[in-house]
């Protein structure tokens, strides 16, 4: 990107010289008036406006937006935001990265972490956005009462089903 | 009907290439597969070459892919986007083009308030006649929104964006749309600035935007002002004072001069320049300015009426952004208590 350069002609030597039409430069009450037409480009173009305005939802260059980390004693791990459905005694969820202990891919969590964590695997109707089955639900049930942090999985992998989440909510 | 593929095949070449400066080996690779339309995002560690199948199969609504590579630092993680992709049966493509009138090609594109702009867009994939198609086959959004200059034009003084206009789009094919002026909101063009933002919007479950397809955005500059200074209120000198012009938001591609020429004023008269008083705008942003001349009295030494004139070309043309009409007499006597004009 240039920076600022105001050039005085005479020190490049050049003096403008006026080839085309000199026109009046445009007034304010001129602008003003020919600004009230806004969206007519789009009503000239037969474009729809929908019926209610569209929610947009942009995506994000923040990985914490969609991620977590669950911390224990050993070190931690990031998982999908809302794939753990109970905290236990052990382990803590937090939306930053300790200062301090190591990260650690999800095997090696699991692992060093197993006795403070409960896996609950579902389906791939549930992931998909099917109906959360009776079965799912108690399993999560479960898993709170039991002291033990409770994540989904799928292919021993965590992952959310935004489903789960709104219907504990419920 | 199209069909959506069960799963595909996945490939990355990501390391070194996007981490050059960086110690490859400080960081893993996350992929995730998010559902567009309201269902799970799975993850999981990859190698930083390779190939794998998604996780899932690719639903009706689509996948979004993320490709993440992460690594521990002092104090914390660091996390870099390194790649995004969409997979789906019906997820349309599309392209959107701002085209103005200033061949400036360095940056966002940009022009003036008063001069409006083309907006460019094409869309593909859509299946507007199928009737087994879901909605999010039949239609993308376009979504308008503008951010206006708080103070200053640099990018910091940018407000939030706030929505001008939505709209859909219901048909495959390149059409254009035309924005004379500028949307840009306020009552004053020669203050009024901002960016005019275009997005092409997937909806892949035929009602939340959140699939972007392009973007195009447009800098719009307010209009350029200039003012004469050193006259006091006088229109008659024995000899031309020193003058001034204080120029405002001049034009990023523009060059600013004074002429002059003998007579009352008549817009479109070719004059002589004022040779040292040309300024060259080539920037980003407007600027200011201030154009000094204490020897114009040895260049119009002849008594009559002239007039001087601001022009500034720009890629819209030559402009005269003001003008004052002054009377020289060499001959000027003034008595009497008009301290000002006492010169014999």
């Amino acid at each position: 990107m240039k920076s600022s350069a105001l050039i005085p002609l005479a020190v490049l030597g050049l003096v403008p010289t006026v080839a085309a039409e000199i026109k009046a430069a445009p007034s304010a009450e001129e602008v003003n008036a020919r600004r009230q037409t806004g969206t007519t480009a789009y009503h000239r173009a037969g474009l729809k406006v929908p019926a209610k305005k569209v929610e947009v939802r942009l995506q994000s260059a923040d990985l914490m937006d969609t991620t977590r980390i669950l911390v224990g004693p050993n070190g931690y791990t990031l998982v999908p935001a809302d794939s753990v459905v109970a905290t236990g005694r052990l382990l803590t969820l937090a939306k930053e990265a300790p200062a301090s202990g190591k990260l650690m891919r999800w095997e090696e969590f699991i692992r060093v972490h197993r006795a403070g964590l409960r896996m609950i695997t579902v389906s791939d109707e549930a992931l998909a956005g099917g109906e959360v089955t009776k079965g799912l639900k108690n399993a999560v049930s479960a898993a709170e009462r039991s002291g033990l942090t409770a994540i989904t999985v799928y292919n021993n992998n965590p992952v959310s089903v935004p489903k789960l989440i709104s219907s504990s909510k419920s | 009907m199209k069909t959506a593929p069960s799963a595909i095949f996945l490939s990355a070449l990501i390391l070194p290439a996007a981490l050059a400066d960086d110690d490859a080996d400080d960081w893993s690779v996350l992929l995730k597969q998010r559902h567009l339309v309201a269902a799970g995002t799975y993850q999981d560690y990859v190698d930083h070459e390779g190939s794998r199948m998604s996780f899932a199969p690719i639903p009706e609504g689509g996948s979004e892919f993320e490709l993440w590579a992460i690594r521990q630092i002092p104090g914390g993680l660091e996390s870099r986007l390194l790649d995004t992709e969409n997979v789906g049966a019906y997820l349309p493509t599309g392209t959107l083009e701002v085209i103005t009138m200033d061949p400036y090609d360095e940056g966002t594109p940009r022009t003036r308030i008063d001069q409006g702009f083309q907006v460019i867009y094409s869309v593909d994939g859509l299946l507007p006649s199928d009737p087994d198609a879901p909605l999010a086959a039949r239609q993308v959004l376009l979504d308008h929104n503008i951010a206006t200059y708080t103070a200053g034009y640099e990018d910091d003084n940018l407000g939030p964006e706030a929505s001008f206009h939505q709209t859909l789009i219901m048909k495959n094919g390149r059409d254009e749309l035309v924005f004379i002026p500028s949307n840009i909101p306020g009552s004053d063009p020669y203050t009024d600035a901002g960016v005019e933002v275009f997005r092409l919007y997937a909806l892949p479950d035929g009602e939340i935007a959140q699939l972007q397809l392009a973007e195009a955005k447009v800098n719009v500059w307010p209009l350029s002002e200039a003012s004469f200074g050193g006259l006091d209120g006088k229109d008659t000198f024995r000899t031309v004072p020193e003058i001034t012009v204080n120029l405002k938001n001049l034009y990023p591609n523009s060059t600013t001069w004074v002429q002059y020429y003998p007579g009352s004023e008549k817009l479109g008269t070719k004059g002589t320049t004022l040779s040292d008083s040309a300024i060259v705008v080539k920037d980003r942003v407007p600027r200011d300015s201030v154009l000094k001349f204490d020897r114009i009295g040895e260049t119009i030494t002849e008594s009559g009426v002239y007039t001087l004139e601001v022009l500034t070309e720009t890629p819209f043309g030559i402009e005269r952004l003001e003008y004052t009409t002054i009377t020289v007499q060499k001959d000027l006597v003034v008595r009497g208590s008009v301290n000002s004009l006492t010169e014999e």
